[in-house]
């Protein structure tokens, strides 16, 4: 019988794995991620929590009742290209489908690229005798045995996992089905996925992309999953072990197994939750996460405790048409390269250092100008403390590159080209917080900005400032992600369609269908072990006017009539897009379910103490701050022990992060030792 | 000025472009006529107070590259501009637009004193204007006044009040009533969001300072494309290109180009083409300029999104009269694609002397039904341009040549709609969508290939209106030793069996519930002699089926073992006459790096095409200056 004293939250990230665990109060472990077995670098850190806990591994794991598991294996997956070989089962006649819908490419004039490419290559995309009509009608029977034969022809060229996804399955799943359970019992095929069960929409493209997806990182994902429940058993864990998915949730690992692509980023989904708590701990419910790390910059609106979720998403190159946390992404990180092009303008990102050979500062022999050079260069970090010491960063370099790169090109000093580097990164961040909130009819002020990552706390003040909004940067901005998969609440979503006009007919129609997903999300929810008190559905209609193709995604309730839904999809089209058609036909396309078993989430003591600022105070150094343009004598504050309250200008210098506080803003910590900084009035 | 202006104009340029970005994605999301939400036919650019366009990241090329004439014609025409007004024009004489299709709109920001800082400017592509075939684009119309509703630059919008006549008059020559008006609207929410968001730049960054940077962005722009005309060779290049198809007559029509390099100047004098038709295939004035505009672009090949700084050096002359500059009342109905490929293609045949190796093979012609009838379910009238038969693109030295995109129109651009998605929208059903096995010309770079798509209309009797044109006796040109592209063919399958071939475009096709539209799109002309593509590329098209083994054979010089894809080297070398079977990597990049089931695009395909030296054989002249004959320079 196992205990459930401790639940434990684990994030294997790329080059740390993070350990959370709650036991009244949260503590917090960090060891180094180990790549060739991922497994090892969460048993090391068990140890360490263990330890902190004064047991052995196996009596600490006998008191934990629940592990939440967040983990990078199937993003990476995607992004190095390691999936299954994966062969394509569509209609006749619709194989270059998945090529010839593909988004155009953004420089029309650019003869000279090479075509994009589909997902996987044609010889590995075969048709099979079958059609069904749009309105679910079959055309033409599914002819068996031919679609074996084609099977066996994608089997010969090489393929372990197979996608299906036929014409108007989205209408009727007879074929698909019966097609993947032959798959199925075959040996010769590791994984299978049928579209309809991946995502039921309209629209064979993105149907075929999600069931390619889906199949080809089965066999990873069940290999990983079997490997790390079966450590974790002998390591004596008898609990329960969920999983991180992409859309905000936690499911369990049967689940995870049986749908892959849900995990699909599930580190920022994991941000944007913990996001969401940190700001609750301050009291407020509209968030606005924004993370940054070496690569990339990634914004996410929560409204009001969960994160937007989205079916338009990319992951490297490879669309996820499936419900994911809505998460707008850039090439502005810490790493990222700044450039003038040949217009005289310039840019950031979106190509990037990296970390090796990294940013000029590293000293590893990298020479262009970064985001992280421009911050180096204008005080704002030091040289001598980055990662807490362990690493001393080369301002001389940094210099160098920017003046190569950046101050010749352009004209103007060193000084005003780390200036300069340091703004065009901020306005583009700026633009991506403008485009999740005000241009989705959301007021940035009425939310805080939550910054997290290695760079995210760098920035904040000053691209919050910009909208008059408050920042909070988490006390322990290291293990900023793990604490979200803690705080996550079970969740599933399940679509319908509908493809009706808005009438009480159609409002019928999709409340039967809301009814079966209802049902099924209850068998789910059930599988997992939640108990039926804490489940909870929300429904929501995708909707559009009539011959549009793209849709809104409204709320509904189970009692609105027709006029209140036609309402609703007015105001909200008005709000995001400056205009509404009241003239015009509003149609249902999509009935979306979101199915959730509350979780008790996290729950932590407030700090014993807080210092006040001038105990904290480490040494002073000149900063030139983008708000002054100017450069002021800048008191420098040890992070190890939160600050009651700093008014600016002044830095304060984490292990892993660097939060400035520019001249004019305050900060003061919350009684959580987060910080909370104001724009001054 | 102190010299942190650079950062500061970085900063409103970078924002100026995510703004067109984020306007345009919202035209996308809220347009009500798939030829705008899924064919993404509509442009959205900024141009400065004086109409040179600044910023048009989003944008169709044939509409884009000279929406300045337009923006001017209307600002002439429509005096009294004042904050909150939005000007509409389409037609192509007084207004300068591209054809009647096309609605194009502009709305000043203005500075505190109310004078212009920037003009934002929304063209799009309209369902239906109330021509004499459905749709806005007539195949049958004899001058303009077949070809729709008319409107000279007025006020569509006055100081922010709608007006709600205009709307109605317009609404109301519409088939399409409902979307057409839908269309409207989701065109004026996108110019009210685009002006909103430059309106707070202006605010923030100071009227002047946007003023000053736009100038400096254009001023830069031109050097940079000087500096690039400076590195053609003076002289004097002539091309040629031609339809098929006078509507009137059955003839030809031919575009003749004589593109003049002087020093940093360029002049394009289109004296010789044929005079101005009875028929729809006649280019606007703003056409004929987009065409050598885009031309030039894409050969130029700047690294920077397009602005009118890139065609300040550009003369265009167009004698009066002919199919590139017609005499009012000439239809221009179907301007965008025919004549307006004609005329790319004749500045391409031209510049392919001075440039050729940064010059494409040509792209498959556009052949475009257009769809009508009324809805079998509701009764209501519907007409649609099919989006799922783009053509091949040509290749180009380096790199082959896209699957399936919108011909010249889009260059690479274009996305065919999801069959799925277009069997919902419209009563009729696909029959396959496949990319046709050896469609694109052959060549060391193959050319794109289009597709066979096969479409029956559901319990009712279509129309499908067939413009564009077949290019049968040019077909898209091969280039530098690579071979032409296929032409595409039309046909209708009847229900008894019987198989009608279409012999031209601009006809009108009855098509019953029993019957089937069938065509066969073009595909792109390929580049460099085929027997220098490498044998494992060519083995890897065959496996896709992009290429038969027929084909490889005969074309590429590629023989495999008669029961697998396994290259028969011996007989390949023979195929090839022992020279150039495996060509050595010193002359461009070579395309087979990747290996056979690797990502073609990983293979090294990414790098610098004109590697191979090709800026000092420009000059030289022998570098296969002649297209049609295409002497091999490897």
């Amino acid at each position: 019988m196992s205990g459930d004293r401790f639940t434990v939250g684990v994030d294997i990230g790329g080059t740390h794995t993070d350990l959370v665990v709650q036991d009244g109060d949260l503590a917090r472990f960090k060891v180094p991620t180990t790549p060739d077995s991922l497994v090892d670098g969460v048993l090391d850190a068990l140890e360490r929590a263990a330890a902190h806990h004064d047991r052995d591994v196996a009596a600490f794991l006998a008191d934990t009742g629940l592990v939440v598991h967040g983990t990078t294996v199937t993003t990476n997956a995607l992004i190095e290209g390691e999936a299954a070989t994966t062969g394509l089962l569509t209609t006749d006649g619709f194989r270059d489908v998945l090529e010839r819908n593909m988004e155009s490419s953004s420089n029309v004039y650019d003869l000279r690229r090479e075509p994009s490419l589909a997902l996987v290559p044609r010889y590995l995309r075969r048709g099979v005798p079958e059609r069904i009509d749009s309105d679910g009608t079959v055309l033409e029977p599914l002819d068996v045995d031919a679609a074996d034969g084609v099977v066996d022809d994608l089997v010969a060229e090489g393929a372990s996992a197979v996608a299906v996804a036929l014409m108007s399955a989205y209408a009727e799943d007879a074929h698909e089905r019966t097609l993947a359970e032959r798959v199925a019992e075959r040996e010769d095929v590791a994984a299978v996925s049928a579209s309809t069960d991946v995502y039921r929409t309209v629209g064979l493209y993105d149907r075929s992309v999600a069931a390619l997806v889906d199949a080809s990182l089965k066999p990873v994902v069940r290999e990983y999953l079997e490997t790390v429940e079966s450590e974790l058993r002998a390591a004596g864990f008898e609990g329960t072990l969920l999983l991180m998915q992409g859309n905000g949730g936690v499911t369990s690992a049967a689940v995870i197994a049986d749908q892959p692509i849900t995990s699909v980023n599930s580190g920022p989904a994991a941000g944007a939750v913990s996001a969401a708590y940190h700001a609750e701990q301050a009291g407020v419910s509209r968030v606005i996460s924004f993370e940054m790390g070496g690569t990339s910059s990634d914004v996410c609106l929560v409204p009001e405790g969960d994160p937007l979720v989205s079916t338009d998403n990319l992951v490297g190159e490879t669309p996820i048409p499936v419900p994911m946390v809505d998460v707008n992404t850039i090439g502005a990180g810490g790493g990222s390269v700044a450039w003038v092009d040949d217009r005289g303008v310039l840019q950031v990102g979106p190509t990037s250092a990296g970390s090796d050979p990294g940013p000029a500062c590293y000293g590893r022999g990298g020479d262009d100008p970064t985001v992280t050079d421009a911050n180096l260069a204008l005080g704002y970090l030091n040289p001598d403390y980055f990662l807490g010491g362990a690493m001393a960063l080369d301002g001389e370099a940094a210099r160098e590159a920017i003046a190569n790169g950046i101050a010749d090109p352009l004209g103007v000093s060193v000084e005003e080209a780390a200036v300069g580097v340091r703004r065009v990164a901020n306005e583009d961040i700026v633009n991506q917080i403008r485009q999740v909130s005000i241009e989705r009819g959301y007021d940035p002020r009425e939310f805080v900005l939550v910054a997290g990552g290695g760079a995210g706390p760098v920035h904040a003040a000053t691209v919050a400032g910009r909208f008059d909004a408050t920042a909070i940067v988490p006390r322990a901005a290291g293990t900023f992600s793990s604490l979200g998969l803690l705080e996550a609440d079970v969740r599933h979503e399940f679509s319908r369609s509908v493809l009706e006009p808005v009438s009480p007919g159609a409002l019928e129609t999709a409340r039967s269908r809301f009814g079966e997903m209802e049902r099924a999300a209850r068998e789910t929810l059930a599988g997992e072990g939640a108990d039926g008190s804490m489940h909870a559905y929300q429904w929501q209609l995708e909707t559009r006017y009539d011959g549009q193709v793209h849709e809104l995604t409204i709320p509904v309730e189970s009692d609105d009539d027709a006029a209140a839904v036609e309402r609703r999809h007015h105001d909200h089209h008005a709000e995001r897009y400056d205009f509404a058609d009241e003239s015009a036909t509003v149609e249902a396309v999509t009935a979306r379910l979101t199915a959730y078993a509350r979780t008790d989430g996290l729950s932590e003591a407030s700090v014993d103490e807080r210092v006040p600022a001038p105990e904290a105070l480490k040494t002073r150094r000149s900063v030139h701050f983008t708000e002054t343009e100017e450069r002021v004598e800048t008191p420098i504050y040890d992070g190890s022990r939160p600050i009651e309250s700093i008014e600016g200008p002044g830095i304060v210098e984490f292990e892993h992060t660097t939060l400035p506080i520019p001249p004019g803003f305050e900060a003061r910590t919350d009684p959580y030792g987060n910080y909370v900084l104001d724009p001054g009035t | 000025m102190t010299r942190a202006d650079a950062i500061t104009g970085s900063v409103i340029t970078n924002s100026l472009s995510a703004y067109c970005e984020e306007t345009a994605e919202a035209l996308l999301h809220t347009s009500r006529n798939p030829t705008l939400s899924v064919g993404h036919d509509f442009s959205i650019g900024f141009t400065d107070a004086d109409a040179d366009l600044v910023t048009g990241g989003a944008g169709v090329p044939c509409h884009l590259a000279s929406i300045d004439m337009c923006v001017e014609r209307m600002l002439e025409a429509v005096g009294g501009v004042n904050p909150g007004d939005v000007l509409l024009t389409n037609d192509p004489y007084e207004g300068r637009n591209t054809h009647l299709a096309d609605f194009t709109l502009a709305t000043p920001v203005v500075d505190d004193g109310g004078d212009p800082v920037l003009w934002v400017v929304v063209r799009a592509h309209q369902a239906d204007i109330g021509a004499v075939d459905p749709a806005s684009m007539a195949t049958t119309a004899e001058t303009i006044y077949h070809e729709g509703l008319r409107i000279p630059p007025l006020k569509l919008v006055d100081g922010g009040d709608r007006q709600e006549g205009v709307v109605r008059l317009i609404v109301g020559n519409s088939r399409l009533e409902s979307i057409q008006r839908g269309d409207l609207l989701a065109m004026v929410g996108a110019a009210r969001k685009a002006t909103r968001l430059v309106d707070e730049l202006v605010e923030k960054y100071a009227a002047d300072t946007v003023r000053e940077t736009v100038a400096d962005l254009l001023a830069t722009t031109e050097a940079e494309a000087r500096a690039h005309v400076r590195d053609l060779q003076d002289g004097t290049y002539e091309g040629e290109s031609w339809s098929d198809t006078n509507p009137d007559t059955g003839e030809e029509v031919h575009v003749r180009a004589v593109v003049t390099v002087d020093g940093d100047d360029l002049t394009v004098d289109f004296a010789g083409s044929d005079p101005q038709v009875r028929g729809v295939t006649n280019n606007s004035l703003a056409v004929t300029h987009a065409a050598v505009n885009g031309a030039w672009f894409s050969v130029a090949d700047l690294d920077f999104p397009l602005n009118a700084g890139a065609f300040r050096m550009v003369d265009v002359v167009a004698p009066e009269g002919t199919v590139v500059n017609p005499e009012f009342p000439a239809g221009t109905a179907y301007a965008t694609i025919t004549s307006y490929q004609e005329t790319v293609e004749a500045v391409w045949d031209a510049l392919a002397e001075a440039a050729p190796r940064e010059t494409p093979a040509g792209y498959a012609r556009m052949v475009r039904p257009v769809m009508s009838g009324h809805d079998p379910d509701s009764g209501e009238p519907y007409s649609q341009l099919q989006l799922n038969v783009m053509g091949g693109g040509g290749a180009i030295w380096g790199c082959d040549g896209p699957q399936s995109v919108a011909g010249t129109v889009g260059f690479r651009g274009g996305r065919a709609i999801d069959p799925e998605v277009q069997e919902n929208l419209f009563p009729y059903r696909i029959h396959g969508t496949e990319l046709r096995t050896d469609s694109g010309g052959a060549g060391r770079w193959r050319g794109g290939l289009g597709p066979t798509v096969s479409i029956v209309p559901l319990d009712h009797e279509a129309v499908f209106s067939v413009g564009g044109d077949f290019g049968r006796s040019v077909r898209p040109a091969g280039h530098l030793g690579g071979e032409a592209g296929d032409p595409p063919s039309v046909r209708v399958r009847r229900e008894n069996g019987a198989v009608e071939e279409v012999p031209h475009a601009f006809v009108n096709l009855d098509i019953g519930p029993g019957d089937t539209y069938v065509q066969d799109s073009g595909g792109g002309g390929g580049v460099g002699d085929p027997h220098d593509r490498p044998p494992e590329r060519v083995r890897r098209d065959v496996r896709n089926g992009y290429v038969s083994r027929a084909a490889a054979r005969e074309e590429y010089g590629v023989a495999f073992e008669p029961d697998s894809l396994a290259i028969d080297r011996e007989r390949t070398a023979e195929l090839r006459d022992g020279d150039g079977s495996f060509p050595s990597s010193g002359d461009g990049p070579d395309p087979s790096a990747g290996g056979d089931d690797a990502d073609p695009s990983a293979g090294g395909d990414d790098a610098d095409p004109s590697a191979g030296g090709d800026g000092a054989d420009r000059s030289a002249g022998g570098d296969g200056a002649d297209r049609s004959t295409g002497g091999d320079d490897a």
